[in-house]
C-alpha cells in the first residue's frame, strides 16, 4: 500500500521533471546554440542603457506600425549587451561606444556577422550640484587628474586652489556601461583606469538623484540625462584646449564638444537581418524619419546628413564588420566612412 | 510614617516607569501602522491621477503621457499562473511525503528537511542566479516566460512545502487513523479525509507565498525579465516583463512625469495583492464553513 503510495507522489515529480527535460532538449536539439531560439518571429535588443530610451521609443512606434512584430528591448549595459550577442541571444546589441577589438574578435571566431549603424550622437556630460557655483569649467586634463585610479585629489581645493576644501564625491556608473568606459578611455586614456572611491550605480538616474542631493559632488552621464533633469543639476563646460565648450545639441553635433562627443549604436546580426524581416524592417524603420524623430525626442542629437546618408548607404550595400574599431576621441565620423568606402574591403 | 512616605515614592517611581515603558511600547508599534499610512496616502496622492481603464489597456510607451501597463499586468499574471501550476502540485506531494508517508523519520528525510528550511531562508537574487544558470542557459529556455516562472517556482517551493506541512500536521491523528479502521488505504486516507481539513491552511499559505512572490524583482531582472515589450506575453516561449520590474524602471525614470506613473502602477499592485490576500482570507473562512 505504502509503495504505492509514493508512486504517485513520485510520479508526479517524474512527469514535471521529464517535461521539462524534455522541452528543453527538444530545443537544444532543435537548434545548436543561436538566435532564433523559440521561432523567427521575435526581435530582441538589449545593451546599452544610454541607448535605450532612443530604441524604446523606436521599437514603440514600429511596434505600432507593425503589429505582431513583438519587438523586445532591454538595457543590462553594452559590455553585457555584446556579450548576449555574442551567445546569438538577441537581434540587435545596443552600444554606446563603438564594438572593442576583443568583441569583434570573439564574434568573428562564432563567425557572427553584424552590421554596425550609429544611430544617434551623445556627448558624456560632467556634472555637478546646482549649488556647486565655484566651478566654470574644467580642462581635460584637470578631469584626468580627478578621476583617474591614481589620483591624488581628495578635495576640490586639490584642483584648483581657489575651490573650497571640501571633499569631492565621485559617482560613475558601473563597468559594464559604455559610458564609463568610453570616459575612461577618453579622459584617463587607458580604459578601466578609474579610482576607486567612486561611487558607481547601474542606473543614470541614480547617478543623477544622488548628486542633485550633495553639493560637492561630481558625476557624469549621457547628455540626455542631464537634459532631463536641467532643474536638478549643472553641466560642467570642458575644455579640451580650445576653451570651454557646454555639450548642446549643435557642439555634440558639430564635434566642438571634443572629446566627450561620442556616436552610438546599433549592432545588428547579418543573420537576423537576412532570415528575419522584421529585424531588416526595424532597421530601416530606425534609419528613417521616424527615427530620427524619436532620436530628438529622447533628448539625444541627431546624425548630420552627410554622416546619415554614408550610414544608410553602408546598411543597403549590406557592409559588415566594423569602421570604428580605431576611433580616435573626437574624429570626424564621415571621414571614417569615407576612409572605409575608398578601396579596400570593411573588414580587416 | 517616614518608611511609608518613602514606599510611596518608590512606588510612585515604579509606576511612572510602567508608564513610560507603555508608552515607548505603544510607539514602537504605531511606527509600522504610521509609516503604512504614510506611503499608502503619498502612493494615492501621486497615483490616483493616472488610474484609469485605459492605463490599465494600453500598452507600455516611452511617453509618461501615453503609457499604459497592460503588458506588465498580463505579464506578471501569466508568470505567476504558471509558478502556481508548477509549484503547487510539487509542492503539496513533497509535503505529503514529508508528513504523511515518512512516518518513520529516516536520514534521508531529515537531511531534506533541514535543506528545505534553509532553501526558505535564501535571498531571492540567488534564485536569479540559479535560474539564469539552469533554466535560461542551461536549458535553453532563454529569457522567456517559462524561465520566470520556474524560477519563481523555486523561489515558493520551500515556503509551500512548509506551510503545507504546518497544515498536515495540524489534523488530528483520529482522522487518519479513523479512516484506516474503516479500511481506507492511505491515499484514500490522505485525499478524503485529511487533505480537506488541512485545506484552509494550505490555500492561505499558498496565496500568501504567491502575493510574495508577485513582488518580486531582483530574480527575474537576472533571468531576464525585459524592460520594455510591445504587447502581452501569448505564449511560454515570449519575452515579458512584470509589474514590479516597470515600477522600479518608471520609478527610477529621467522623464518628468514617469515618477506619478510609478506610483500608480505600485497602486496596480497593490489592488492586485489586495485581491489575494481577501481571496486567501474568503477561501478559508469558506472551507471553515463546510466543515
Amino acid at each position: 500500500m505504502m509503495r504505492h503510495l509514493v508512486l504517485v507522489v513520485g510520479a508526479i515529480s517524474l512527469s514535471i521533471g521529464i517535461c521539462i527535460l524534455t522541452c528543453g532538449c527538444r530545443q537544444e536539439f532543435s537548434e545548436p546554440s543561436r538566435a532564433h531560439y523559440f521561432d523567427a518571429t521575435t526581435l530582441t535588443i538589449d545593451g546599452s542603457s544610454t541607448v535605450f530610451p532612443i530604441v524604446e521609443a523606436i521599437a514603440e512606434d514600429f511596434a505600432h506600425d507593425h503589429p505582431g512584430s513583438n519587438p523586445t528591448v532591454n538595457k543590462s549595459g553594452t559590455g553585457s549587451g555584446f556579450q548576449k550577442f555574442e551567445r546569438g541571444e538577441i537581434d540587435i546589441a545596443t552600444a554606446s561606444r563603438p564594438i572593442q577589438p576583443e568583441e569583434d574578435a570573439a564574434l568573428k571566431s562564432k563567425a557572427i556577422d553584424y552590421i554596425e549603424i550609429p544611430i544617434a550622437y551623445d556627448g558624456v556630460s560632467i556634472i555637478v550640484n546646482p549649488e556647486n557655483d565655484w566651478v566654470d569649467s574644467l580642462t581635460t586634463l584637470e578631469l584626468k587628474r580627478a578621476w583617474n585610479q591614481q589620483s591624488l585629489v581628495t578635495y576640490w581645493s586639490d584642483i584648483r586652489p581657489n575651490f573650497p576644501h571640501e571633499k569631492i564625491v565621485f559617482h560613475s556608473p558601473t563597468d559594464n556601461h559604455g559610458t564609463y568606459e568610453y570616459f575612461t578611455e577618453t579622459i584617463n586614456r587607458k580604459r578601466d583606469d578609474l579610482r576607486e572611491d567612486c561611487q558607481k550605480d547601474q542606473e543614470p538616474n541614480t547617478i543623477i538623484q544622488a548628486i542633485a542631493g550633495e553639493k560637492y559632488a561630481i558625476g557624469y552621464a549621457g547628455f540626455n540625462y542631464y537634459e532631463q533633469n536641467r532643474d536638478k543639476v549643472r553641466v560642467v563646460p570642458v575644455d579640451a584646449g580650445r576653451g570651454p565648450i557646454t555639450p548642446s545639441a549643435d557642439t555634440i553635433a558639430s564635434g566642438a564638444y571634443a572629446p566627450l562627443s561620442r556616436p552610438l549604436f546599433l549592432y545588428v546580426s547579418k543573420r537576423s537581418y537576412d532570415l528575419k524581416p522584421q529585424v531588416k524592417a526595424f532597421v530601416q524603420f530606425a534609419l528613417g524619419g521616424v527615427g530620427d524623430k524619436d532620436v530628438r525626442e529622447s533628448s539625444y542629437v541627431g546624425l548630420p546628413k552627410e554622416l546619415h546618408d554614408a550610414v544608410v548607404a553602408r546598411v543597403l550595400a549590406e557592409q559588415t564588420g566594423t569602421v570604428f574599431a580605431h576611433l580616435a576621441p573626437g574624429a570626424r565620423l564621415v571621414d571614417l566612412y569615407s576612409k572605409a568606402g575608398q578601396g579596400k574591403g570593411n573588414r580587416e | 510614617m517616614i518608611v511609608d512616605i518613602a514606599a510611596r515614592k518608590r512606588l510612585a517611581r515604579r509606576k511612572r516607569a510602567d508608564r513610560i515603558f507603555q508608552t515607548l511600547c505603544f510607539f514602537a508599534a504605531s511606527i509600522g501602522v504610521l509609516i503604512l499610512v504614510l506611503f499608502l496616502y503619498k502612493i494615492l496622492v501621486d497615483g490616483m491621477g493616472r488610474l484609469s481603464l485605459t492605463f490599465i489597456r494600453s500598452s507600455l510607451s516611452s511617453r509618461p503621457g501615453k503609457t499604459g501597463i497592460w503588458p506588465a499586468i498580463a505579464g506578471s499574471a501569466y508568470v505567476m499562473a504558471l509558478t502556481t501550476a508548477i509549484a503547487v502540485p510539487t509542492g503539496i506531494a513533497a509535503a505529503i511525503y514529508l508528513e504523511e508517508f515518512n512516518t518513520r523519520k529516516s536520514r534521508l528525510s531529515e537531511f531534506i528537511q533541514l535543506n528545505i528550511a534553509n532553501l526558505a531562508g535564501v535571498p531571492s537574487i540567488v534564485y536569479g542566479m540559479l535560474g539564469l544558470a539552469v533554466f535560461v542557459r542551461w536549458l535553453s529556455f532563454r529569457e522567456s516566460v517559462l524561465s520566470g516562472a520556474l524560477t519563481m517556482s523555486l523561489l515558493i517551493l520551500p515556503m509551500v512545502i512548509i506551510v503545507t506541512q504546518e497544515a498536515l500536521r495540524a489534523v488530528p491523528k483520529g482522522y487518519r487513523d479513523g479512516s484506516l479502521a474503516l479500511g481506507s488505504t492511505y491515499w484514500q486516507a490522505i485525499f478524503h479525509q485529511v487533505l480537506p481539513s488541512a485545506a484552509p491552511g494550505i490555500f492561505t499559505g499558498i496565496i500568501l507565498s504567491i502575493s510574495r512572490a508577485i513582488g518580486e524583482t531582483a530574480p527575474l531582472i537576472v533571468v531576464g525579465a525585459a524592460a520594455y515589450v510591445a504587447g502581452a506575453p501569448q505564449r511560454v516561449s515570449d519575452h515579458y516583463t512584470v509589474l514590479p520590474i516597470k515600477i522600479f524602471d518608471w520609478a527610477g525614470d529621467a522623464k518628468e512625469g514617469f515618477n506619478q506613473v510609478a506610483a500608480t502602477a505600485i497602486l496596480v499592485l497593490m489592488i492586485a495583492l489586495l485581491v489575494l490576500n481577501s481571496a486567501a482570507i474568503y477561501l478559508r473562512a469558506r472551507s471553515r464553513l463546510r466543515r
